[in-house]
């Protein structure tokens, strides 16, 4: 099983070894043939801003930023790891601790000062280990978390198409179910900076990530790197960037997850379903939002941008609509890893984004538990990868 | 060009177009004029609960 769309429009995959990659097309054309697109974002941007407001238009920005950063610096979470468990090839992970990092000596102090902005603080959970877990194994055969997912699906990427809804239905019924999980066993939320204060958070995390880097580096491998020079670190400064600008903007952390399930919960509204007696969907918060548009959803919102800044920079560096063909066995394999996606990342209380990059950046245990139990779990995924036969 | 692949992501496209566009319309009616400030930092804090590390309500 071979999935052959991978060497175009997939940066969890081969195209990312030419990081950042550049067109083959002559600047003109290039220029020419992206003015609509540019035009379509400036547009859309317009359109939110003036129909919902200032602060969503401004988050529909930021989201344009995290796909545009993603699609053009071949940053991926998926890659990273499955680069270093394969190739011990360290770069990847080592971009996604610098973007951690530098989000974190921001995210944390603002965080500890300012009780108007609320951190990425997710339970300590028996349903955050197994779904970090599956989430992390999952992942390694979908060739793509949260964020990637998403953006693949809107380069055209028919494996990502499938993997898309199911990712939607799976995250909806994994935030109903999540109070049956939690009464299974759930410590509260830890945030390190109410225990050690901002300084003491921000240095101990540090000093784990500096061990953790140096841990990757002193197991690598001489291996030719599919990141070529300083642009994986520049696009690990960027996001933070990004990431930070979301949380000023928003209130809290750059997420995907929530926003997903909220998709499925509309529709399933939609469809007759009475949502109101719901542990997580009744709370008067989550019924306002149902009843919003979701353009007032920060996540949402946010969302659409990453998908929209994605497809433009991909379209840039030519890797927007790649070839390929889906197999009936991958159907299988995209809709049962889509569904298992959504279902996990509810339970884990977030993806790479929302529980991995902006747990540990807010300084919540539960981030470090998540990483923890997902890159096991891509251990396993990466062999269950290598044994359904997929692209390496 | 892909012709397959353009025709995916355009597909993709008008269905999210679509889904925007049902949403808004079966949704309730927004107030722009009522919209908070364009950012959140220095101002009141408003539960949304909208973020993947929300939890669901504690039961009594």
């Amino acid at each position: 099983m071979v999935l052959t769309d991978r060497r175009r429009g997939d940066r969890d995959s081969t195209s990312s070894k030419m990081s950042p990659v550049t067109s083959t097309a002559p600047a003109s054309t290039t220029r020419r043939s992206l003015a609509p697109l540019y035009a379509l974002a400036v547009a859309a941007w317009l359109a939110v801003t003036w129909t919902v407001g200032l602060r969503q238009g401004a988050l529909f920005a930021v989201g344009i930023g995290f796909g545009a950063v993603l699609a053009h610096y071949a940053f991926g979470f998926t890659t990273g790891w499955r680069a270093w468990i394969r190739d011990r090839d360290p770069t990847g992970v080592l971009a996604q601790f610098v973007a951690i990092g530098a989000a974190m000596a921001v995210t944390i102090p603002l965080l500890a000062g300012h009780e108007e902005l609320a951190g990425a603080a997710g339970p300590l959970s028996v349903s955050l280990l197994i779904g970090a877990f599956v989430f992390g194994a999952v992942m390694q055969i979908a060739d793509g978390c949260g964020s990637g997912t998403l953006y693949k699906a809107g380069l055209g990427n028919l494996f990502s198409l499938v993997v898309l809804p199911g990712f939607v239905i799976g995250s909806f019924f994994g935030s109903l179910h999540l109070d049956w999980w939690l009464s299974l066993g759930s410590l509260p939320p830890v945030s390190l900076h109410d225990h050690w204060g901002a300084a003491g958070a921000v240095l101990a995390q540090a000093a784990v990530l500096g061990v953790l880097a140096a841990l990757f580096w002193k197991f690598r491998r001489a291996t030719d790197t599919r990141w070529r020079g300083r642009a994986v670190y520049v696009g690990a400064l960027l996001l933070a960037f990004f990431a930070l600008l979301n949380l000023l903007i928003a209130g809290q952390p750059w997420g995907i997850v929530y926003g997903l399930g909220l998709w499925g919960a509309k529709v399933a509204t939609w469809l007759g379903a009475d949502l109101t007696a719901n542990a997580f969907w009744g709370r008067e918060a989550q019924q306002a939002q149902l009843h919003a548009s979701l353009l007032t959803d920060a996540t949402s919102v946010t969302n659409l941008g990453l998908l929209l800044g994605a497809f433009i920079a991909a379209e840039r560096i030519g890797k927007a609509r790649p070839r390929g063909m889906v197999t009936p066995r991958q159907w299988v394999a995209a809709v049962v890893a889509g569904l298992l996606l959504g279902y996990s990342s509810r339970l884990a209380f977030g993806c790479n984004v929302g529980a991995y990059f902006s747990g540990i950046a807010s300084g919540s245990l539960h981030g470090w538990v998540w990483f923890a139990l997902a890159f096991a779990g891509s251990l396993v995924g990466v062999r269950l990868r290598a044994w359904l036969g997929l692209k390496a | 060009m892909n012709r397959r692949a353009l025709r995916y992501a355009a597909a993709f496209w008008l269905a999210a177009a679509a889904f925007i566009l049902l949403d808004w319309l079966a949704s309730t009616p927004h107030n722009r004029f009522a919209e908070p400030p364009p950012w959140s930092i220095g101002q009141p804090a408003n539960d949304t609960g909208a973020h993947c590390a929300a939890a669901p309500a504690a039961k009594k």
